[in-house]
């Protein structure tokens, strides 16, 4: 995978066997799903060294070795020699226990801060890779506010031109984003956005660069309770431009930096404090071109690995960014129609790895046949022929069918001559089978689907009788459940038995 | 994975084609008077309520979890493991809908099985399901038409008079030997008692009927090659008071509430997969002479024989068969239970089928 290597997260150091990884991810994922539910979903990224690559083990120093090391950089006033003493403190950071034992060391911030703007390169580099370690601690005690002393300065190398040393400096900021809101308080007042916009611009051509500015703004806006004054102030920033010419789908850049961006975009755009301007910006437009071309992309069979990272962020923009105004409004930037071509291929590529993704492309979906003037999308679901591929969505539960029968209700709900091109696309005989679904939800919305069809012309009416569909709702009226109870009933009451003289009586 | 016809509309590579403005609109709306008037009820009421809608989901929605999990995994770099734990997309289950019943089954195929089975054509007297609607309509007329039943019962009345009196020529009635053949009297009993009802051969389109069950039973075997062990419409049974209260209980279906229940065993009928278990007994109150078919249903029953000039032997216990609207893996135990050969007392039984007196 791309970038992966460079840039790990903790829990991955440990090279253990297969069954223990695919053990600790799952244990791993039950943490953070518990997590997001606390709205504590927080991650934090590491990045490794070149020299670490080699360095297999971890060696924990005793903590008075710890202490001795940094009071070898306290005192030390040879610069040749500092770079040394800090590259040494440095890997002794790696273990979690040093870092509690360096705090508690008087001024020990203070005095990696005065190497982080001192005078050697080298020494600055390493100062920021301590920083670094220290900001992906996983002790509590080692938090942002803590390592505030540094983050003015580390804002401002934001704009230096120093690539590797701005990555550090990047993911240092990043990782404390999460932490509390005073931090970010405090970081915005520091001038972050500007500083991201700067960094971005600089180094627009260094792929590393870009991702840990995604990153980092990603952190930052994706936190709680941020939508009064850092959103507005990246909305106005100037920054979307930048971000969106990382979208294009030529982009050289691999698909790190458009993850992150891409993230970026669909916090952005949930948080609907002004769609709007996202949408002025050009960002509905990008993201459905580059949605076109990922769906062309899995067309082909091409699908690059990790690809529904950034199909997921996309989806999510461009299905909240379908409400920011009328459709009608909206159309220019979503005219090429191969995007509706792509949000049927996506549920039928990754139904089996990830059906979550499935049911997200249909929600997009739905916000274009919801509106009021969603006509045209759905007349060219038609002229496409892309309603079989929905239908044949319908079996699969996990939310799935339940989005794809909202989409078939929008449909039939523009009129008459939906509910008949429906017809013949095979839904009746598909929704005699999703009638008789276990979970009521979906034989809920089967009934209404169902009553519009045949409320729209009498003969579908009679092609459901044709397709035995009296019994099927005959058998829900004997349910416990009231809501499809009283809608069988009144299917059958309203539609169904005036147009049979047959006593159906016999199948019950 | 990818439908032929979907990689073809995004691999095109002509792209005037694909502007939506171009592509002709279908026209909207609905015939006047045919969209509102289905929805609303009488009194106003929606019945049908979905209308279209857009929704918008915020960061913390639980629709984006999954994908959130999934960007944080990434970020933690645990995902690049190529085993997937993740969810994957299950088919929905199917779940009968009758009340009582509620099974779930995998696959369409199964439920409609399952329905076909045991909810189609089901008599709503007895609960019995069979399996065509010709053999509802016949079980429906010989067990649950009293007019059916009366004129059997007249004809069995008739016949047993019969065999005590000089044969009459137009149905072969016998004369009394005492008694002269009163051929005005009976011609008017054939005008005052009707037709004797005819029961219809079970085989489609063979429309043959016949007098007795017996009768029918024997076509059924010799013409149609039936085995002689087909389920065949047995005689109906009297039950125990206790044990047909005990089932009212426990099941609570809408049983015949007399004292003493009989339950009507159907033409052909559809018995649970599972095979029977209880064993019960069966009366032979029909007083023709013969023998019931002994042959019909080893498993579950036992005939006694009976020589309609004794009193036939009465036996009481009788087990439940299985009620068709019980869910199978649900079946009714009940603990009075009776061996086979064992029988209990005496009594004779009169009166008409399914108003069985005290035994």
């Amino acid at each position: 995978m791309w970038r992966l290597n460079a840039v790990r997260h903790k829990a991955g150091r440990q090279g253990s066997d297969l069954e223990e990884f695919k053990f600790k991810r799952r244990e791993h994922e039950k943490e953070l799903r518990r997590a997001r539910k606390d709205s504590q979903l927080v991650s934090k990224r590491l990045l490794l060294n070149d020299d670490e690559e080699e360095d297999g083990t971890m060696d924990t120093l005793a903590s008075d070795q710890v202490v001795e090391l940094f009071n070898i950089v306290r005192h030390g006033r040879d610069l040749v020699k500092k770079e040394a003493d800090l590259r040494a403190l440095r890997k002794a950071l790696r273990s979690p226990s040093a870092h509690l034992i360096l705090i508690k060391q008087p001024n020990s911030i203070a005095i990696l801060v005065t190497n982080l703007c001192g005078p050697n390169p080298q020494c600055r580099l390493e100062a920021a890779r301590c920083l670094h370690e220290l900001s992906h601690s996983p002790h509590s005690e080692v938090d942002s506010l803590r390592l505030r002393q540094a983050t003015p300065y580390l804002i401002t190398f934001l704009s230096g031109q120093s690539p590797k040393f701005t990555e550090l400096c990047l993911y240092t900021l990043g990782n404390m984003c999460p932490d509390s809101e005073n931090v970010r308080d405090m970081l915005l007042a520091q001038g972050i956005i500007p500083a991201l916009n700067n960094c971005i611009q600089i180094h627009r051509t260094n792929l590393a660069v870009v991702e840990a500015v995604g990153f980092t703004l990603s952190q930052l806006i994706s936190a709680n309770y941020v939508t009064e004054r850092i959103i507005p102030a990246v909305l106005a920033s100037g920054l979307i431009p930048r971000l969106l010419s990382v979208l294009t789908p030529d982009s050289q850049f691999g698909l790190g930096p458009v993850i992150e961006c891409a993230w970026c975009l669909h916090y952005l755009a949930c948080s609907n404090v002004d769609n709007g301007a996202l949408v002025a910006q050009g960002t509905l437009l990008h993201c459905t071109s580059l949605l076109v071309t990922l769906g062309v992309a899995v067309a082909k069979g091409s699908i690059e690995e990790g690809i529904e990272l950034l199909i997921w962020p996309l989806l999510r923009c461009v299905g909240n960014l379908l409400l920011s105004g009328p459709l009608g409004a909206l159309q220019p930037q979503l005219n090429d129609s191969r995007l509706l071509a792509a949000l049927c291929a996506f549920p039928q590529a990754f139904l089996q790895t990830h059906p979550a993704l499935a049911r997200e492309s249909v929600w997009v979906l739905n916000n274009l046949t919801a509106a009021a003037d969603s006509s045209v999308f759905c007349s060219a679901l038609f002229y496409l022929n892309l309603v079989p591929a929905l239908i044949q969505l319908l079996p699969f539960s996990h939310g799935i069918n339940i989005m794809v029968l909202r989409v078939l209700g929008n449909i039939a709900h523009q009129g008459r001559e939906y509910c008949l091109h429906l017809a013949q696309a095979g839904l009746l005989p598909a929704l005699c089978a999703t009638l008789k679904m276990a979970d009521t939800e979906v034989v809920t919305f089967s009934l209404e689907v169902l009553g519009q069809l045949m409320a729209s012309d009498p003969q579908l009416a009679e092609e459901f009788v044709k397709q035995s569909g009296l019994p099927v709702l005959e058998a829900i009226q004997y349910s416990n459940q009231e809501t499809i109870r009283l809608r069988a009933t009144h299917l059958l009451e309203h539609h169904l038995l005036p147009h049979c003289p047959v006593d159906t009586s016999a199948s019950q | 994975m990818l439908q032929p016809g979907l990689i073809q509309l995004l691999t095109a590579s002509d792209l005037a084609d694909l502007r939506i403005d171009a592509i002709p609109k279908l026209q909207v709306g609905f015939r006047p008077g045919s969209f509102f008037s289905s929805f609303r009820s009488q009194d106003g009421e929606a019945k049908l309520t979905f209308i279209p809608q857009q929704i918008l989901l915020n960061k913390d929605h639980e629709l984006f979890e999954d994908g959130d999990i999934h960007r944080h995994l990434y970020l933690q770099n645990l995902s690049t493991c190529p085993a997937h734990d993740s969810p994957t997309a299950r088919q929905c289950e199917f779940r009968c809908y009758i009340s009582g019943c509620s099974q779930v089954f995998s696959t369409v195929e199964d439920y409609e099985h399952h329905y076909n089975t045991l909810h189609r054509h089901v008599c709503s007297s007895c609960q019995r399901s069979l399996p065509s609607a010709r053999l509802l309509d016949i079980h429906i007329q010989e067990w649950h038409d009293s007019l059916f039943s009366i004129l059997a019962e007249r004809q069995d009345m008739v016949a047993n008079i019969h065999a005590h009196k000089r044969m009459c020529t137009h149905t072969h009635y016998v004369a009394h030997s005492g008694l002269d053949l009163d051929q005005s009297m009976h011609t008017v009993s054939h005008s005052l008692f009707p037709p004797p009802p005819k029961y219809q051969c079970l085989v489609e389109g063979c429309g043959s009927k016949f007098r007795t069950r017996e009768q029918r039973k024997d076509h059924v075997i010799k013409i149609h090659k039936y085995p002689s062990d087909f389920m065949f419409d047995k005689v109906k049974r009297i039950k125990n008071i206790k044990i047909a209260k005990n089932n009212m209980l426990q099941k609570g279906t809408s049983m015949e509430v007399s004292m003493s229940v009989s339950e009507p065993e159907g033409v052909c009928e559809v018995l649970s997969d599972q095979p029977e278990e209880e064993e019960y007994m069966e009366i032979n109150h029909s007083l023709e002479p013969g023998i019931l078919d002994p042959a019909s249903n080893p498993i579950n029953t036992v005939e006694l024989s009976t020589d309609h000039d004794t009193a036939p032997i009465l036996s009481v216990t009788i087990q439940p068969t299985t009620n068709q609207q019980r869910p199978q893996h649900n079946r009714e135990r009940h603990s009075y239970r009776v061996p086979r050969t064992v029988c209990f007392g005496q009594g004779s039984v009169q009166g008409f089928r399914g108003h069985g007196r005290r035994i």
